[in-house]
């Protein structure tokens, strides 16, 4: 269109029935001027589309309604709302950001529903029955009396048996505290003076035993002969 | 029911020393003024400032308002001398090479959510044309349009702000239109 168009001469009416600013009567009036007249109409099409252009600008700009934008202070930036803000960030990423954070949004989702699955299952059992959970005072004390009757039939069962070769191993290990110098110098006769340590000797010595006790007992001690003499004889009495 | 006070009653007030009475006005009028001086100038945060100053400017020049105008008018013709003073500063820095920095912070408003990055790129472009189309037309024109546009003023609120004819009011944006027309078809001839 050139600027030296031809006109009609109802400009002012035009423009007023663009911006509908004008009476019924007087848009009625125009309406049907506009059926005769070719470039008023072609001109009120053109100029809504130019308007068009300058309203979608204005709302880009400031949003859907101009007036109504700076509402309590023109100085502030208008908020959008959270969401908002998560939308524009997601429209302006790029591809390769918008997968990798779906992918991350996946694996957070996998990852949670496990813990739930995990959650909601009953409490695992160790392999000694004891749970994991912590302990109510009732469940503290069931335990606490079970292991001691346990421990109790264990000791019980130990004793009614008689000495075996593992107890013996047992013996010999307890000897091991005894200094080296004395374990390689005892006889068979330690074996008693073992049995009476342990208490498990219960019969009493025969001679031959006491003696030989004595004579061990004589290795170990560092006394005098009359200090020998005096450990025998209060082993005999 | 209480009958809504007169700007102008309020500036009577606020001459009296009431000092809550000037912001009475700036809260009726802020909106319309940043609409105004952001259709002028055509970045938001020139419109601010233009807005900003042109409160600064009518409180301080509060005395010199004699009731013969309308405050409305007042504070338009305050605004648009605000904002041809910040164009003026603007050439200078467009000379220095500020501008196109500037005019491409103020490309990047706020984009419609629900269209395709194309799509906001050509409603970007379309958008910064319309704002150079308007920016281009000559001063007088520029007005009527952003009055009517951007602050949905009728003819007649817009002749008293002008203190012109009605009949000026619409020749006027008869004229920018078809000019604004005008410069958005050479827009197109040129990216298609």
């Amino acid at each position: 269109m050139q600027e030296d168009a031809p006109v009609c001469g109802r400009e002012n009416d035009l423009i007023a029935f663009l911006y509908s600013e004008l009476s019924d009567t007087e848009k009625k009036s125009f309406e049907s001027h506009m059926h005769s007249c070719r470039f008023c109409l072609m001109e009120a099409g053109e100029f809504r589309l130019i308007r068009d252009s300058v309203i979608a600008w204005r709302d880009e700009s400031l949003g859907h309604g101009s007036v109504t934008v700076p509402q309590t202070s023109t100085f502030n930036q208008p908020k959008g709302s959270a969401l908002a803000a998560l939308r524009a960030f997601f429209d302006l990423s790029p591809l390769w950001m918008k997968g990798a954070v779906g992918i991350a949004a996946m694996l957070f989702c996998v990852f949670s529903v496990l813990a739930v699955v995990n959650l909601k299952k009953p409490a695992a059992i160790t392999t000694d029955g004891v749970k994991n959970s912590s302990y109510s005072p009732q469940e503290m004390n069931a335990l606490v009396e079970q292991r001691v009757q346990e421990e109790l039939a264990r000791r019980k069962a130990v004793e009614a048996l008689p000495p075996t070769e593992s107890s013996r191993a047992s013996d010999a290990a307890n000897d091991k505290t005894v200094p080296v110098r004395s374990r390689g110098l005892l006889s068979s006769g330690s074996e008693v003076a073992a049995n009476a340590r342990n208490g498990k000797a219960r019969r009493p010595l025969s001679k031959a035993e006491r003696e030989q006790l004595a004579a061990d007992l004589r290795l170990v001690s560092s006394g005098s002969e009359s200090g020998l003499n005096l450990v025998g004889d209060q082993i005999n009495q | 029911m209480e009958a809504a006070t007169s700007d102008e009653q309020i500036v009577e007030r606020a001459l009296t020393g009431d000092a809550e009475a000037f912001g009475e006005i700036v809260q009726r009028w802020e909106r319309r003024i940043f609409a105004l001086a952001f259709g002028m100038l055509g970045r938001e945060e020139d419109a601010r400032d233009a807005t900003q100053e042109t409160f600064l400017a009518a409180f301080r020049n509060l005395r010199a308002f004699r009731g013969e105008a309308k405050v409305s008018s007042w504070l338009h013709r305050i605004a648009v001398n605000q904002c041809i003073t910040r164009q003026r500063r603007s050439k200078v820095r467009k000379e220095s090479g500020l501008e196109e920095e500037e005019e491409k912070h103020a490309a990047s408003f706020s984009a419609p959510l629900q269209y395709s990055p194309a799509l906001v790129v050509e409603g970007r472009e379309r958008a910064a044309a319309v704002r150079r189309a308007v920016n281009s037309l000559p001063l007088d024109l520029r007005q009527v349009l952003v009055m009517k546009e951007f602050e949905e003023l009728t003819f007649r609120e817009m002749a008293e702000a002008l203190d012109i004819p009605l009949s000026t009011v619409k020749s006027r944006l008869y004229t920018a239109l078809r000019q604004l027309q005008m410069r958005l078809q050479k827009y197109d001839s040129e990216i298609s």
